[in-house]
């Protein structure tokens, strides 16, 4: 029996020692480690920063990658079309493509989906920052107000182009701290009601450009957003007393003289310093309203902007563009005795621009304007195919062709380019070219971008007058712009009353091609005719009762675009066509279907309209 | 012995509440027991038998079985009476018998029964026989083992020694063909890891590979640290009831390895040594030189027939070879002239200057032999081994190098084990199982990825004549596979050490506790140079990285284990259990580029880079479990066994760390009832179980809301630009996650006819697994795209059948065939749980139905594996041209169904079409041995019903202009096929499907021939034994259906050649 009771003392003790110490309460509590959690980051001003800052560079994902979703927005405009001829998925053939089932955020289809999905994310992260700013830290009470408005701006900035792609959308306000799948569609005119609200704090609140850091939302810029929700609420005058605060407020000028890295280049012109990737945030361009930063080799930088690969021609394929004698013409490889790759970069052409932003909008009274710097050819600033040379290395020697300007028709008209849509076009060479060292075949470096311009802001107050019938203010704002690009023709009252709004999508298109965000522009003015009933210059007006079957978007796209109106077919087989209902894009249906308790409405027009039910109007506050 | 136990309990106040309730209970139940046996009468000493008359005789005597050890339990009856007792626990026996002409008659379970006429004798000493010999293996049951005779799951054991014929390389090789219903996935890797999957799968998004169990503990590392050279053998558990002793991880099946240990006095060396050579094997190849040319040519006319006629001629066309007369109209399409038309020809099919020059210069390049070889496999193991006294020992030293068909796909491994066991004193034992293993993941493989894209008319090197050709084509889309092995240095090594040191102390009563404490080490790195000689990376100064990890794990298992045999007929095994573990991961990463001067110090000088990023990264997971668990059988008849475990894990620590698992399973020898007694069934046993188990296989951390941070950049007022830092919420939290658990039915059936002519098992199993760890599919809208949630059940059927015959035994000839099969039905119940309403087209309500995950492809009712997708039937043919068109198709192009007849190609056209997983496999093993020293063997290995897409079938990929393509069929108007589009074909208005095909197949996986060195030859050498053998594994294939080369891996599957030599001193 003794020996029994020492081994039972023994045991008991270690199962004692055993269970004490693995049954501790703490024991199986997660420990995170390495990775913020919101109750330890998100409490204080610098917390809150770098959430928005991640809002903020989320506009290098829009403006700046490859097939960068803006580029949808000149895809479905009239300045330009989906350039890809070499397979069948891209969106050309909008009725038949532009679905709700379709691929919607793919390089090789559209990126539209971008608009739905990431931009919500981004609505996400101003959300997280307004609802979390009463619970946290900051030094000052101004600081904190400079932190809403910048949300409040950046959510409006979201919610702008988002209404006018998909319309009524889903209002989300604040941060979702559980999952919820019972949401309702909110009329996009209660939307703007509540974005004007949130910018004319921002506009109180936000610093001027040159108190804060580049990069950061600027106080001219939350006007400039919040003048373009005036212009649709018909609040004309509003948009003219903002615009003219940015304009007249001494702080951003355009700029007409030359000016920085290249200014010694007797070659150049102010138009080309304008773009430089190093010249749009120093401290002497202040045309710049609102920047998004991104620099070669620095830590935190992109991969690129890959702004050559969206715009310029795919000229380097092998038997694309032959020689007059029928010999293989180009090359895009590097190193090659004629570098044309790494003077223009390596392009897709994920954009093709339409007849009308290659030539006729440059066409003013029958004469081809090259003296305008936006346009001006002679040194390089916009780019012809007949300005290149036949550069293929095997011609060398061989052929008499070497070195010579390329051709579009051989002597005999035979066409020497197997596909015009995508490898010979034009394109701003001055805008988009950004030196990119890290790579064999430029596409586009790292680079600052403008989002928003003062440019902009002149055409947006152009704009105004003409809604209110004061042309010959509307061409003062027009020619102020075109001067400055030393543009031979100056529009005078008439021109203005004669061609209205065509005016200033004509000047838009020629200061903007590749800036603006073309089909939410088109899709606002066309909502504008429709709201107010103003006379159109085609001779017609508009209603919001029947949108999606008569409307101005559609209308000015099939006067202008040589391709959806004429149903061009790609070397592919696909047909360019579009709709009146594509002024409003389809709601994703994993949208609709992931959102199990209550309803997103579709769009009118496209398949799965029969579940809609009345959205909501948003009246909180 | 109450008191005592009282006090132990009380001697224990910090106790929480629950664990001493259970302990209370399982020793009460014990002590009760126990006392309540005690108080039957003795059978074995004094068999109290009924009837007076004075001829009864005493028999005594001894049961032993074949190595003449005393055996217990032995039924001993009188013939044709209900007298009977059972032998002690030293195998002795007392009966009185009626008369001294009686017969008596020894039976035991597995042993042939014996019949014994007294004639008078009053001591009677016998041997039994085994009759299935399997029925007495020990096998694995999880903090135990236990005899297969005594078995109530369903557990399937392999003997690592049936299988040295095959020369196994891997733990995966082990298991592939043995189990039913276990699957094993084909690596094609000189790594060789597969996939492991039991049954079917249970989970929607948690993990679903079984846990690993290395003798008896836990095993989280790499199956690749386990040389299956020092495994003995492997017990799979499938069932709930024989897994659930490991509870919390036990949904996925479990898989007990049992290393190999000393036996026999003399020390026994034991080398065995294989070579091999991996060929290729039904492998898909790109076009050669003259197919390549043929293809683009079917290409450019497919393209251009809309516009470009090709009767007559085609500009696609050898202007040299087309009827002279359409040559002026030949060269007025290209525009060129008679010496150009060659040029214009190959520009016109898109080959570029490059690869135009090279063929006018008639070279070519033949890639298969530059990306591939015929790798070469050396495995050497040493072990010496022993039992002396009460210490016994093992040592293993294995060294195996492996390269597969892809040119640097190496892997090479040291692994070494010691085992040791003695007795410290007659009450205590103990002993350490230590595995050390060291990997080596160096080497950097050629890129076979691009053996596809890169083109006969290729140039090797740049124009320098000494770097390699970025784009050997001069096109970005086929770079040069030896790129990354040229220019890459990379060191990347495994070290780990895993040992496991015991006690187990002998108490009275027959209770054992053991204690098991283990430690986990790993080590990892991972050097990568980057060299700037490398024609791209030298833009940036070349680049490289240096990332370290260290792994440690410990786990501490208290087990206590009780044993006893009461009144001879009721056998009572009890243990219990009270685990702990805890591990840690700790990763350091540096990366740097644009290193200045040079960059020659690689990874060795990280600080000469002008770019560094720094990530670090440390987790810790703990777990914590109790466990208790009953056998019990009576007269090895009726088998019961209950357990119960409770589970904790950090990984739901928040709200629901714990969760319970209780199991049940029964079983009945019905052989062992004299009513069924038959000399044709001569064993069946009946088995069934219930058991819940749970799944914790989610990423550590997935309950929290996560920040991740970014870096993105500002600039001061003067354009001075800096680095700053960003936020993102990136995932939802769920404090309420909690145990996905699965709660599983086993029917078995285990049977031997003839006395072993044929016998085998059944098994059938249903389970259905809630809870289940979703990582649920969220609207957009929130910001989310996806939260980790317990939603919806997922529900298994299926069905396992084992069958082993011996069909033929002769003096010079014996053959026995092995069959396994198997087959798993698996359905999605529920996803979310939430109902919602169910609209026709005009808006109108027509139900109430739970919505799919169609961005999952999860679909209610459905299995997982379900192929939902457009439904192609067929081509359009030559003469259908208008009809396609409204298609924007044409002949050639997939004719797809448009189900609503809509006109549109939406959701609603999607069908099912079938499954992606097998629908049966089976195996089928026959084992040869003549002349007693030749032995033969080849294993059959079949997967059925599967399907899998084929995207090239479809011939749609727009950039196959600009490169190479595999040497498939294609629909041409001369050959209009079904299955295969026409080149640069494109779906109707650009939706996307996939070309699905019948992937079944059956494999001759394996054939070996052996032959054993006879004794009387080794007999004058120090070699005890020799063997000698020949293996080839993937000898051949049959896949009807499939003609993209072997259905598991088209491009790597290779066919093994192997030579073993296995020798004993």
């Amino acid at each position: 029996m003794n020996n029994i009771r020492k081994y039972f003392t023994v045991l008991s003790v270690l199962i004692a020692l055993i269970l004490i110490s693995s049954c501790k309460k703490s024991f199986l509590e997660p420990q995170p480690l390495s990775f913020y959690a919101p109750e330890n980051v998100l409490i204080n001003q610098e917390g809150l920063q770098a959430v928005l800052d991640n809002a903020l560079s989320s506009l290098r994902d829009e403006l700046c990658t490859d097939q960068s979703p803006f580029c949808t927005n000149i895809k479905y405009s009239d300045a330009g079309v989906d350039g890809s001829t070499d397979k069948s998925t891209p969106w050309q053939d909008l009725i038949n493509q532009m679905l709700p089932d379709g691929v919607n955020n793919h390089n090789a289809y559209t990126k539209i989906g971008w608009y739905w999905d990431n931009s919500y994310q981004i609505i996400k992260d101003c959300n997280t920052v307004i609802s979390r700013i009463d619970g946290a830290k900051f030094t000052s009470d101004a600081a904190k107000n400079t932190m809403l408005g910048s949300a409040y701006f950046l959510r409006a900035y979201r919610y702008y182009a988002k209404t006018l792609q998909y319309g009524d959308v889903p209002l989300i306000l604040e941060e979702l701290k559980e999952p919820r799948v019972d949401f309702y569609s909110t009329t996009m005119e209660s939307i703007w009601t509540k974005m004007i609200k949130d910018l004319e704090f921002a506009v109180q609140n936000v610093p001027e450009a040159n108190m804060v850091n580049k990069g950061q939302v600027t106080k001219a810029a939350c006007k400039h957003l919040l003048a373009k929700y005036y212009l649709l609420e018909g609040r004309f005058d509003d948009a003219i007393d903002l615009t003219s605060e940015i304009i007249d407020g001494g702080l951003h000028h355009l700029m007409t003289t030359r000016f920085g890295s290249d200014k010694n280049i007797a070659t150049k012109d102010v138009i080309w310093d304008l773009f430089r990737a190093e010249n749009k945030s120093i401290a002497e361009n202040t045309e710049g309203l609102l920047l998004t930063i991104d620099r070669y080799g620095m830590d935190g930088n992109t991969s690129g902007t890959s702004s050559m690969r969206n715009l310029v021609p795919n000229y380097g394929q092998t038997g694309i563009i032959k020689t007059p004698d029928g010999a293989n013409g180009m090359s895009d490889k590097a190193g090659v005795e004629i570098g044309l790759v790494e003077t223009y970069g390596r392009g897709v052409a994920r954009v093709r621009p339409t007849w009308y932003t290659m030539h006729s909008v440059w066409t003013l009274n029958g004469i081809n304007d090259t003296l305008d710097y936006r346009h001006r050819t002679d040194n390089g600033n916009w780019m012809t195919m007949e300005q290149l040379v036949y550069n293929n290395p095997s011609l060398k020697g061989t052929n008499v062709w070497y070195g010579q300007p390329l051709q579009l028709y051989s002597s005999t008209g035979t066409i020497l380019c197997l596909d015009t849509i995508r490898a010979w076009i034009q394109w701003p060479h001055y805008k988009i070219w950004i030196p990119d060292p890290d790579r064999v075949q430029p596409r586009g470096g790292p680079g600052d971008w403008y989002v928003y311009r003062l440019a902009e802001t002149y055409l947006l107050r152009a704009e105004a007058y003409v809604w209110k019938g004061e042309y010959q203010k509307a061409a003062d704002d027009i020619n102020t712009v075109r001067q400055r690009a030393n543009a031979q023709y100056l529009y005078t009252a008439t021109d203005l009353q004669n061609q209205k709004i065509g005016a200033v999508l004509d000047e838009r298109n020629r200061e903007l091609y590749f800036e603006e965000l073309r089909k939410v522009e088109l899709t606002r003015i066309a909502i504008i005719y429709a709201r107010t009933g103003i006379a159109c210059y085609n001779g017609k007006t508009y209603s919001m009762d029947n949108l999606s079957e008569d409307n101005f978007y559609y209308d000015r796209v099939n006067e202008i675009s040589d391709f959806y109106n004429k149903n061009v077919r790609t070397p592919y087989g696909n047909y360019f066509t579009c709709a009146p209902y594509n002024i409003f894009w389809p709601i994703p249906s994993y949208a609709i279907n992931s959102n199990t308790s209550g309803v997103i409405n579709q769009n009118e027009g496209y398949p799965g309209t029969g579940k809609n039910v009345t959205p909501l109007i948003y009246n909180g506050e | 012995m109450k008191k005592h136990f009282s006090c132990w309990v009380y001697a224990i106040p910090p106790l929480k509440k629950l664990i001493s309730e259970l302990l209370i209970t399982c020793f009460i139940i014990v002590i009760s027991a126990s006392n309540a046996f005690a108080l039957l009468p003795d059978n074995s000493s004094t068999a109290v038998q009924p009837g007076d008359e004075l001829q009864q005789l005493q028999v005594t005597g001894i049961v032993t079985d074949e190595n003449g050890s005393p055996m217990p339990g032995v039924n001993v009856l009188v013939e044709g009476t209900t007298t009977g007792i059972n032998t002690d626990i030293n195998g002795k026996f007392s009966i009185t018998i009626p008369s001294g002409d009686a017969v008596l008659l020894f039976s035991f379970i597995g042993y042939t029964t014996q019949r014994v006429p007294v004639t008078g004798k009053s001591v009677i000493d016998i041997s039994l026989a085994l009759s299935m010999a399997t029925l007495n293996e020990v096998v694995v049951i999880g903090y135990g083992t236990a005899k297969k005779a005594d078995l109530t799951g369903a557990i399937t054991q392999i003997k690592t020694e049936t299988l040295k014929d095959y020369s196994p390389s891997s733990v995966s090789d082990l298991l592939r063909t043995s189990v039913p219903g276990l699957n094993v996935g084909y690596s094609t890797s000189a790594k060789g890891n597969s996939s492991l999957l039991i049954r079917g799968q249970t989970t929607l998004t948690a993990g679903s590979s079984p846990l690993i169990v290395l003798d008896g503990v836990i095993f989280n590392g790499d199956l690749s640290d386990i040389n299956p050279d020092d495994i003995d053998r492997l017990d799979v558990m499938k069932d709930a009831s024989s897994a659930a002793v490991y509870g919390s991880r036990a949904t996925n099946g479990v898989i007990a390895i049992t290393t190999k240990r000393g036996t026999g006095d003399k020390p026994t060396i034991t080398f065995n040594t294989s070579v091999g050579i991996a060929t290729a094997a039904n492998r898909v190849q790109p076009y050669n030189a003259e197919s390549f040319i043929t293809w683009r040519s079917d290409m450019f006319k497919s393209v251009f027939r809309a516009t470009v006629p090709s009767t007559l001629w085609s500009p696609f066309d050898d202007p040299r070879t087309i009827d002279q007369q359409y040559l002026n109209d030949w060269l007025a399409y290209h525009s060129t002239n008679e010496g150009n038309m060659v040029n214009a020809w190959l520009a016109g099919l898109r080959l570029t200057g490059t690869e135009i020059d090279n063929y006018n210069a008639g070279n070519t390049i033949d890639w298969e032999d530059i990306i591939y070889q015929n790798g070469k496999r050396q495995d050497y193991n040493i072990s010496l081994s022993g039992k002396k006294n009460d210490f016994s020992y093992y040592w293993s030293l294995g060294y195996m190098t492996n390269e597969a068909l892809t040119k640097g796909d190496e892997f090479s491994t040291i692994r070494s084990r010691i085992n040791l066991e003695g007795n410290a004193t007659k009450f205590l034992k103990v002993g350490i199982n230590a595995q050390f293993s060291y990997r080596d993941e160096s080497s950097v493989p050629a890129n076979n990825g691009q053996y596809m894209n890169l083109t006969p008319y290729s140039t090797y090197l740049a124009d320098d004549g000494i770097t390699l050709r970025l784009y050997p084509n001069d096109d970005i889309q086929a770079s040069h596979p030896l790129l990354e092995r040229t220019y890459r240095e990379r060191e990347r090594q495994y070290f780990t050490l895993f040992p496991k040191v015991y006690s187990i102390l002998t108490l009275p009563l027959g209770i054992t506790y053991t204690m098991n404490f283990t430690t986990q080490l790993g080590f990892y790195h991972n050097y990568i140079h980057d060299s700037s000689d490398h024609p791209s990376w030298g833009l940036f100064g070349g680049s490289a990285t240096r990332d370290n990890r260290l792994t440690r794990g410990w786990q501490i298992d208290n087990i206590f284990n009780w044993n006893h045999t009461f009144a001879d007929v009721h056998q009572l095994d009890v243990t219990m259990l009270v685990n702990a573990e805890k591990n840690r991961y700790n990763s350091d990463g540096m990366d740097n580029r644009y290193f200045s001067p040079n960059d020659v110090l690689g990874y060795h000088d990280m600080s000469t880079g002008t770019l560094p990023v720094l990530s670090t990264s440390d987790q810790v997971e703990t777990a914590d479990a109790l466990m208790a668990r009953v056998n019990y059988g009576f007269k090895s008849k009726y088998l019961l066994t209950l357990s119960v475990r409770r589970d904790g894990s950090s990984l739901f620590g928040y709200s629901n760390p714990r969760a319970f698992f209780p199991a049940v399973a029964l079983g009945w020898v019905a052989t062992e009832e004299s009513f069924l007694q038959s000399d044709v069934l001569t064993y069946l046993k009946v088995r069934a179980s219930w058991g819940r188990n749970g799944n914790r296989n989610i990423a550590n951390y997935a309950a929290l809301s996560r920040i991740a941070t970014g870096k993105a950049l500002t600039s001061d007022q003067s354009g001075v630009a800096s680095t700053i830092p960003t936020l993102v919420i990136t995932s939802m939290e769920n404090r309420n996650l909690k145990w996905e658990q699965t709660e599983a039915f086993n029917l078995g059936v285990d049977f031997n006819i003839l006395n072993g002519l044929v016998s085998g098992s059944v098994e059938a199993y249903s389970m259905s697994t809630s809870d289940v760890l979703v990582n649920r599919l969220l609207p957009t809208i929130t910001g989310y795209s996806r939260v980790y949630a317990n939603m919806g059940e997922v529900r298994n059927k299926g069905l396992e059948i084992s069958l082993v015959s011996r069909n033929m035994k002769r003096s010079n000839f014996e053959w026995n065939t092995n069959f396994t099969f198997s087959m798993n039905r698996n359905e999605i119940v529920s996803i979310t749980g939430e109902i919602s309403e169910v609209y026709d087209n005009s808006g109108n309500v027509i139900g109430m139905k739970e919505p799919d995950d169609i961005d999952n492809n999860w679909f209610i009712g459905q299995s997982k594996d379900v192929i939902w997708d457009y439904k192609i039937l067929g081509t359009w043919k030559v003469g259908e041209e208008t009809e396609a068109a409204t298609w924007n198709q044409g002949p050639g192009d997939f004719k797809l169904q448009d189900v609503d007849g809509d006109g549109l190609l939406t959701n609603a056209d999607k069908q099912f079409q079938g499954y992606r997983d097998p629908r049966f496999k089976w195996t089928m093993t026959n084992n040869f041995s003549f002349y007693k020293n030749f032995e033969a063997s080849f294993v059959l290995f079949s997967l059925l019903g599967q399907k899998s897409e084929y995207a090239l079938a479809k011939h749609d990929n727009h950039i196959e202009d600009r490169r190479n393509s595999w040497d498939v069929p294609y629909w041409a108007p001369e050959n209009q096929l079904d299955d295969f589009a026409r080149l640069r074909s494109a779906p109707a208005s650009g939706v996307s499907y996939s070309a699905w095909f019948d992937m079944s197949y059956i494999r001759l996986e394996n054939i070996a021939i052996a032959y054993r060195v006879p004794e009387s030859i080794l007999s004058r050498t120090f070699i005890g034994n020799m063997k000698v053998s020949f293996s080839i594994r993937n000898a051949a294939l049959w896949a009807p259906k499939w003609k993209f080369g072997d259905p598991e891996d088209g491009t790597r599957a290779q066919r093994i050649y192997t030579f073993g030599l296995n020798m004993t001193i």
